[in-house]
């Protein structure tokens, strides 16, 4: 393999959940302040700050286009400033930016912040919002389309089509929260739930019921990238080895894959490729922090990563083989379902938590041992896919 | 007192909260709306290359050309997968739950997100043969809905 050229040496994170009293700006600079604190470097460092678009609008958009971030939080030898967003894939996109400074030699270390605050909008204005961003305008929305129908069609046709049982996808969701419990910062830190708790709940778009579906929350993270041979000055720094992109549509309609127990047919390829130039070997993975928004999504990103046969991976995951103490730990925030949906940030949640299991400091959640992970993000109504294989050490 | 007036109480909503939100046509969309309010089930044809683009874009997906004839479908599809909505819909339809939402593929190629009518959920199947029909809404948008076809078994 090539060597890797870049790194993250640092994250900050606020608790997820509901917080009105807390709002975005103050979500942005605290996690702006612990993540430069976390690379130990200071903020007179900081060369660039790019910052996720805040989901639904906020006059935090508007601050962040005209440079409030550098000003606010002292980086005063900052040179660069941007706002990348692509949904769901912003943690990916944002990151993509800090690497294009990075190797500009304008910046050394560049700042990544993502903060969301959902609950200064009402219920209906969410609901509203989540029918029209996952689906289409014109040919979607008017016949009553909402995200939870969509994942819930996804999840039918998956278990239609593969014969994973309901129970299968409840266990992802339990599997979910079993790690939430182990992590301060997620929204369902406190609360363990079982199969029958998630199949009992609320049916809200069937098959899908409540707690099969994600909860909108304010939080936020952050991170601080640098060029790997920077990186060597840090004390944990945790290298980006290999990656992989595709892109497949806007509308569902017209995604790539046509039977919805295929979708790994769509994601197999881009963790290949992820994997294949990490230079890391087959079983060599650690950890798996997958970001799938929904149970089904969770299941079908396993099912491209060649752990068990396509359509089998709700079998192992109702094993426990994906929970705390299981041979392949997965997504060990708890992910949407148990840290919280921040919009744009559960990818960036998700990344940060990769980073602080190989930084080794994952707390109660933490893998002993982990040396390489695979992370992956993605956005729209599933219109693209991101893996990444990182590591704490480079491989060969 | 109705859901709706429940609603408007509990969540401070008002009237212009239940307006179902309506399709905004494209110049090179219209004419699909045009074809389904005179009951036509109408798909984007290349003039060039005969690729159907559904939705529909400016020029042609496949091969770029703006040149494209509005052909008339089979009225037929093949469910492919649903889903049924009975909470957390956004406040327009409330009123409307439960209800049924499917992805269809039509035998011309598209696929289309819709709602599938006259019957109850548990008697879908994915892979089942559907039929178009034409829902006159209140406010008088007529949008292409599907039900189970009369006549019975696939398609192919």
């Amino acid at each position: 393999m090539s060597q890797p050229r870049f790194a993250i040496i640092g994250t900050g994170e606020v608790p997820c959940g509901h917080y009105p009293n807390r709002n975005e700006f103050e979500i942005a600079y605290r996690v702006a302040k612990a993540a430069v604190d976390d690379a130990g470097i200071t903020m007179k460092q900081v060369g660039a700050v790019v910052t996720a678009a805040h989901i639904m609008g906020s006059d935090y958009n508007t601050e962040m286009f005209f440079g409030r971030m550098p000003e606010a939080i002292g980086a005063k030898n900052c040179r660069v400033v941007a706002t990348t967003v692509s949904g769901g894939a912003s943690s990916f996109s944002t990151r993509k930016t800090a690497e294009g400074v990075l190797l500009s030699g304008d910046a050394d270390y560049v700042l990544v912040v993502h903060a969301q605050r959902f609950s200064q909008f009402s219920a209906n204005e969410q609901a509203k919002y989540f029918a029209v961003a996952g689906s289409d305008l014109e040919w979607e929305v008017p016949y009553g389309m909402t995200y939870n129908a969509l994942a819930a069609m996804l999840t039918q046709g998956y278990m239609s089509s593969t014969g994973t049982t309901v129970e299968q996808i409840a266990a992802m969701c339990v599997a979910c929260r079993k790690w939430a419990n182990l992590q301060p910062n997620a929204m369902f830190r406190d609360k363990s739930i079982t199969v029958e708790d998630v199949l009992k709940s609320r049916v809200v778009a069937w098959p899908l019921t409540a707690l099969m579906c994600n909860v909108l929350a304010d939080g936020g993270s952050a991170f601080v990238m640098t060029r790997a041979d920077l990186a060597k000055k840090s004390q944990r720094p945790v290298y980006l080895l290999g990656e992989g992109s595709d892109y497949s549509h806007r509308s569902i309609v017209h995604s790539k894959w046509r039977d919805q127990g295929k979708m790994h047919e769509f994601f197999a390829p881009v963790a290949r490729k992820a994997i294949h130039d990490s230079g890391i070997g087959p079983g060599d993975l650690d950890l798996f922090e997958l970001y799938g928004s929904y149970p089904v999504i969770l299941l079908m990103l396993m099912d491209a990563l060649g752990i068990v046969e396509p359509g089998q991976s709700g079998a192992l995951v109702a094993a426990g083989e994906t929970s705390p103490g299981g041979r392949y730990p997965t997504t060990t925030n708890g992910e949407a379902l148990g840290f919280g949906h921040t919009g744009t940030g559960v990818g960036f949640s998700v990344l940060v938590e990769t980073i602080r299991q190989l930084q080794g400091k994952a707390g109660a959640a933490q893998v002993e041992g982990a040396r390489f992970a695979i992370e992956n993000c993605g956005g729209g109504a599933f219109m693209d896919i991101h893996f990444s294989v990182l590591g704490n050490q480079i491989p060969g | 007192m109705n859901t709706r007036e429940t609603l408007k109480q509990r969540l401070g909503l008002t009237d212009a909260d239940f307006i179902k939100p309506v399709p905004q046509p494209m110049p090179w969309s219209q004419a699909f709306w045009d074809g389904a309010r005179e009951g036509r089930l109408l798909l984007k044809t290349c003039a060039d290359c005969g690729h159907v683009d559904h939705p529909p874009y400016l020029f042609c997906t496949e091969c770029g050309s703006e040149r494209s004839d509005w052909r008339q479908a089979q009225g037929i599809a093949t469910l492919a997968a649903f889903a049924v909505n009975t909470y957390g819909v956004p406040a327009a339809f409330v009123e409307d739950l439960p209800f049924v939402l499917a992805m269809v593929d039509l035998p011309e190629g598209p696929r289309m997100i819709s709602n599938i009518v006259d019957s109850e959920p548990n008697e879908l199947r994915n892979g089942m043969a559907l039929e178009v029909v034409f829902h006159t809404r209140d406010d008088g948008i007529v949008l292409p809905k599907w039900r189970p076809s009369k006549q019975r078994g696939s398609h192919g």
